[in-house]
């Protein structure tokens, strides 16, 4: 017999990847009843035929026998880890009745109801959280991770105008990433960015990549500077000082026209304000008068100089933000970063000759700033406990040589289209960029600019306590612990949990005696389910979710909303499609909530959340009294958006529909009617107001990260390696073949963990040489928190101060039987309380101290 | 280097595969693409990236190194073959098992230098005894006791198609065409940039070529 695949009669389905956030095009062979194949779809402009390893494992994680496959419910009240829940399955019926029960007790309080969304790979996302919003509940959200964008999004709302950034690898020549492995291994649009990088670097682009551990994306680069985590700001202002004080390599006209640069701020440091308008001001050099940002005579903002405004000094961001980072030159943080001062003005020097300052490129025909030469960033520097700031000065690296949404700098994703319909980022406040652009309605990340109120809590994750911050959902482990503690009642705690079929026990939340202790005050949990994980076994209700191969979303990805590739790609649509029907026993969500909510009397709240937030018209809008099917849903939803020829049928078929994105839509900086800050002068008013807020409330916090320009400041792990009580700090990587821990139960993907030592911890070598630890031991791995036994990998690549840990493994469910009892979950190393979160950003420090011993 | 009379680069078509290596970022795409393709049981990995480390903090990195059967044109593991069941395809150089003809000596796995041959001693399937619907339909491509190796995607190559692995590499690291043929890309690239052989010392000459 010839080793050749038989030639079955087959169907092949055309549809949307669901193994990850992103939502690649593929085609699904179909023999029998059997998936057999899946391979890229060529014709999707996103991933452009490729997949990654995950894509390609689905079959497994489909045919996983363990499978939750039937609603179940829990026969032991008793809760923890290592409890056997005593699953019994039930009807579709009984859950359903029991839920709306629980959900009933709570109708007069309904902040009791906690939905915890994240579903991006498909329209759950959206649909999960109106269920709870419908319900009158605040506490619903998407973003429940300590670092999911904390600090990306606000910075990137207000500096940007998209959802997240990327570097424009199309025309960049110069790239450095910290903390990230952009298209090396990680992201979104991740195969497409991994074949833009390297073609980037194939045709010379130079890839610098900064970060404690030497991974995937280091081994790509050109150079890979190792760095002490937690102390980016530090190198951050570094390169700033390097560029404007020693160089003085910047964009003036970008930074006079298109930034506060040239703001009068007085000693106050609050912008001197025109005292009819109330607006900031600058001094025109052209006739030496100082003018509202809008006057339309302004001609030639002044960068620097001190002005007389009506008695008051009043001095320009600019100088400022110069003076300010002076106090950080490359030798000053050497000793912080642990990076050489001559490496750090090299490579600024390096990236500031590659933006090639004041020159432009015609793209079709329009003329536009060229500036080949950008500094990305994202977890790795985010996840820290002055997560904001370790983030910023980052992006101001960017500003200060114009390198923003324009050809060869860093740009925002999702932030403006013209197809199907039009969306862009706006002016507001200030001038300043106010509103980001989004694709969709009704998307629940909080804006940093202007910022709220703040306000003594009614929310029980205490979001009023964080007027800047995108996302506070991360806080609630924290804050239900003791909600009088910041004049909450203990009566109105959360009591009933929705959750997705994810896993926040290992892939969310820290210290896991406090997770448990979480879970466990709360009365009633019901969930979506894969299988059953470490979330799950806390459940009272467990509701099957259907895999990826069998199940329709409108939205099925980041993709094609608003985490896109950058640049001139095409835009696209694909719509999610079964390969294969599911047993009878796993109902679509969708259809699952609309029942829920018609019990419950909320059919017409949700319908008209559902409506705006997927922006349907008229005609195609959701009906009260009325449940849909899916594809009834679906069928709406394209019709709305793309015409009456695009219905669902079509998609079926054709499955993409792609439009040509121009050049202002492409580099939008050129043509956006609104400033972005280089001084964040908001900042100093929230600050105050805040410090108000929680002297009454009786809580010592420390607000220093409310100011304008950035410090560096020592987090704890920084501290207690000073006092030699710890001598490691432990940070967390990413592999190209592992997203969050949903593939970890895919015996596939086990496999290649184990070939490739993706289980055991990183120990440089010569540091477990001193230590008497060599390669595969089993140590102890100890934080202040939590202690595990894990396995040694020694290795050159990593920085000599820290313990890398990849994945999110450490799984202990009985129901992941493959997984179980390997590698280790680095968020259960970390310490979870509010000394450890960014007062800013909500975000939860990731660099945690740690021993190493046999 | 000598060659046999009816050796594979005297053919009409020597197929090969070019491997970037600048390219290779470890991703494992390939190596599960073969899996979704072939359908190959536990720890038989016809095609894997392998990790090595090279050079000393701060000035380290990792190399990731795709590996599958080389289709050499003087393929070691032909000869040795007691039944016939391992040939050379005569119209290319595509190296090949009859799993009917196949007794599961070993001879073949022993002669090959670059390990990319499999003799699976049981059928079960990752899930254990009971196989999956897919591992049911794709383990019918091979039986328990016999030789199995990389067949460069045999099937797809006769449909006109590219092997799995090549097709789905995300980064383009991977690059499939005829050797013979100067105006094909893997010609062209190994044209124009550094590679090697693999072991070429050993005098098989492998048809993957790496470029540095």
């Amino acid at each position: 017999m010839e080793m050749t695949q038989s030639n079955l009669s087959s169907k092949e389905i055309i549809t949307a990847c669901g193994m990850c956030y992103v939502g690649c095009g593929v085609k699904v062979q179909v023999d029998n009843g059997v998936v057999v194949n899946i391979e890229g779809n060529p014709d999707n402009p996103q991933n452009r035929g490729k997949m990654c390893a995950k894509g390609k494992a689905v079959f497994m994680t489909h045919y996983n026998p363990n499978r939750v496959k039937a609603p179940m419910k829990r026969t032991n009240p008793e809760k923890g880890y290592g409890v056997d829940p005593g699953w019994v399955e039930i009807t579709w019926d009984e859950a359903i009745d029991t839920i709306v029960a629980q959900l009933e007790r709570i109708r007069d309080k309904p902040s009791k109801f906690w939905v915890y969304a994240w579903e991006v790979i498909g329209d759950n996302n959206f649909w999960f959280p109106q269920l709870g919003i419908a319900f009158g509940s605040p506490h619903c959200g998407v973003a429940t991770s300590p670092t999911c964008g904390k600090a990306i999004h606000p910075v990137e709302f207000f500096s940007g105008g998209g959802f997240h950034q990327a570097p424009d690898l199309h025309y960049s020549n110069y790239c450095i990433l910290v903390g990230t492995q952009f298209g090396v291994a990680s992201r979104s649009s991740f195969n497409h960015n991994v074949l833009d990088m390297a073609e980037a670097r194939s045709r010379g682009m130079k890839l610098v990549v900064i970060d404690p551990v030497g991974g995937h994306a280091a081994s790509k680069a050109d150079e890979w500077i190792p760095i002490r985590p937690g102390t980016d700001t530090a190198l951050a202002n570094s390169m700033l000082h390097v560029l404007l004080n020693e160089l003085h390599i910047y964009d003036e006209p970008f930074l006079k026209h298109r930034t506060n640069a040239a703001y009068l701020v007085g000693q106050d440091g609050l912008y001197i304000r025109d005292a009819a308008t109330n607006e900031p001001q600058i001094h025109d050099a052209r006739d030496g008068k100082v003018k509202t940002h809008n006057d339309p005579s302004l001609t030639d903002p002044s960068l620097s100089g001190t002005y007389d405004v009506h008695g008051q000094q009043g001095r320009t961001c600019f100088d400022l933000l110069r003076e300010h980072v002076a106090k950080y030159s490359p030798e000053t943080t050497e000793k912080i970063t642990t990076i050489p001062a001559a490496t750090v003005r090299r490579i600024t020097r390096e990236f500031g000759e590659a933006a090639r300052v004041g020159e432009t490129i015609c793209i079709d025909g329009v003329d536009l700033p060229l500036r080949p030469a950008s500094v990305d960033w994202a977890r790795g520097t985010q996840g820290h406990k002055h997560g904001f700031h370790n983030c910023w000065p980052l992006k101001l690296v960017n500003i200060v040589v114009g390198a923003v949404n324009v050809p060869g700098g860093i740009l925002s994703t999702g932030a403006a289209g013209d197809f199907p319909h039009h969306w862009w980022p706006e002016g507001g406040t200030d001038g300043m960029l106010e509103h980001g652009g989004a694709i969709m309605h009704g998307f629940s990340h909080a804006k940093a600019f202007p910022g709220r109120a703040p306000a003594t809590p009614n929310r029980m994750d205490i979001g009023e306590l964080f007027p800047l911050a995108s996302h506070f959902q991360t806080l609630l482990p924290i804050t239900l612990e003791n909600p009088p503690a910041y004049g909450l009642s203990e009566e109105d705690k959360i009591e009933v949990l929705l959750h997705s079929p994810t896993n926040p026990v290992l892939g969310s939340w820290g210290d896991p005696k406090k997770v448990e202790k979480l879970l466990t005050s709360l009365r009633f949990i019901f969930g979506f389910a894969v299988e059953i994980n470490e979330m799950t076994l806390f459940d009272d209700i467990v509701l099957p979710f259907p895999s990826s191969l069998e199940r329709y979303d409108f939205n099925c990805g980041t993709a094609q909303n608003n985490l896109g590739p950058c640049g001139q790609d095409d835009f696209c649509w694909t719509v999610r499609q079964p390969a294969i029907e599911a047993v009878t026993s796993i109902r679509h969500p969708q259809e699952v909530i609309q029942e829920i909510a018609e019990r419950l009397g909320i059919l017409d709240g949700l319908y008209r959340l559902l409506n705006h937030t997927y922006g349907l018209k008229k005609e195609y809008a959701l009906q009260s009294g009325t449940r849909y099917r899916v594809t009834e849903f679906i069928d709406r939803a394209v019709r709305s958006w793309f015409g009456e020829e695009h219905s669902l049928d079509w998609f079926r078929e054709h499955n993409v529909l792609r439009h040509p994105k121009s050049v202002d839509v492409a580099y939008i900086n050129p043509f956006l009617k609104a400033r972005i800050p280089v001084y964040l002068e908001h900042f100093v008013t929230k600050g105050k107001q805040l410090k108000a807020v929680v002297d009454q409330l009786g809580l010592d916090w420390d607000l220093s990260d409310y100011q304008p320009l950035s410090d560096w400041r020592p987090c704890q792990s920084y501290d207690a390696m000073g006092k030699g009580e710890y001598d490691l700090i432990a940070v967390h990587f990413k592999l190209p073949y592992v997203y969050g821990s949903y593939g970890n139960e895919n015996p596939w993907i086990d496999e290649v963990c184990e070939a490739t030592d993706a289980y055991k911890i990183l120990l440089n070598a010569a540091v477990g040489k001193a230590k008497g630890i060599a390669n595969g031991d089993s140590v102890w791995l100890q934080s202040p928190v939590h202690k595990v036994r894990a396995t040694v990998k020694l290795t050159e690549c990593i920085h000599p101060q820290v313990v890398g840990i990849g994945g999110h493994f450490g799984h202990f469910a009985p129901g992941m039987p493959i997984s179980r009892g390997k590698g280790i979950s680095f968020n259960a190393l970390l310490p979870t309380d509010l000394d450890h979160i960014d007062k800013i950003s909500t975000a939860l420090d990731h660099c945690v101290q740690v021993k190493v011993y046999k | 280097m000598v060659q046999g009379l009816n050796s594979a680069s005297s053919r009409k078509v020597r197929w090969g595969v070019v491997v970037d290596l600048q390219r290779c970022t470890g991703c494992q795409s390939c190596t599960i693409a073969c899996k979704a393709e072939n359908g190959t049981p536990p720890g038989i990995f016809w095609t894997r990236v392998l990790e090595k480390e090279e050079g000393t903090y701060p000035f380290a990195y990792t190399v990731y190194m795709p590996t599958r059967c080389n289709h050499c044109s003087e393929p070691p593991c032909v000869p040795v073959c007691p039944t016939g069941a391992s040939y050379q395809r005569d119209k290319d150089n595509l190296v090949l098992v009859d799993q009917d003809r196949c007794i599961g000596c070993h001879s073949c796995v022993i002669a090959c230098p670059y390990q990319a041959r499999f003799i699976p001693d049981n059928a079960k399937g990752y899930y254990g005894e009971q196989s999956t619907p897919f591992e049911q339909v794709k383990y019918q491509n091979w039986q328990v006791g016999a030789t199995q190796k990389c067949t460069l995607c045999v099937h797809r190559i006769d449909q006109g198609l590219i092997p799995a692995c090549v097709e789905t590499c995300p980064p383009k690291a991977l690059v499939f065409g005829d050797l013979n043929d100067p105006e094909s890309a893997v010609s062209k690239l190994i044209g124009q940039r550094s590679h090697y052989q693999p072991l070429a010392e050993l005098g098989a000459d492998p048809n993957v070529f790496y470029l540095t």
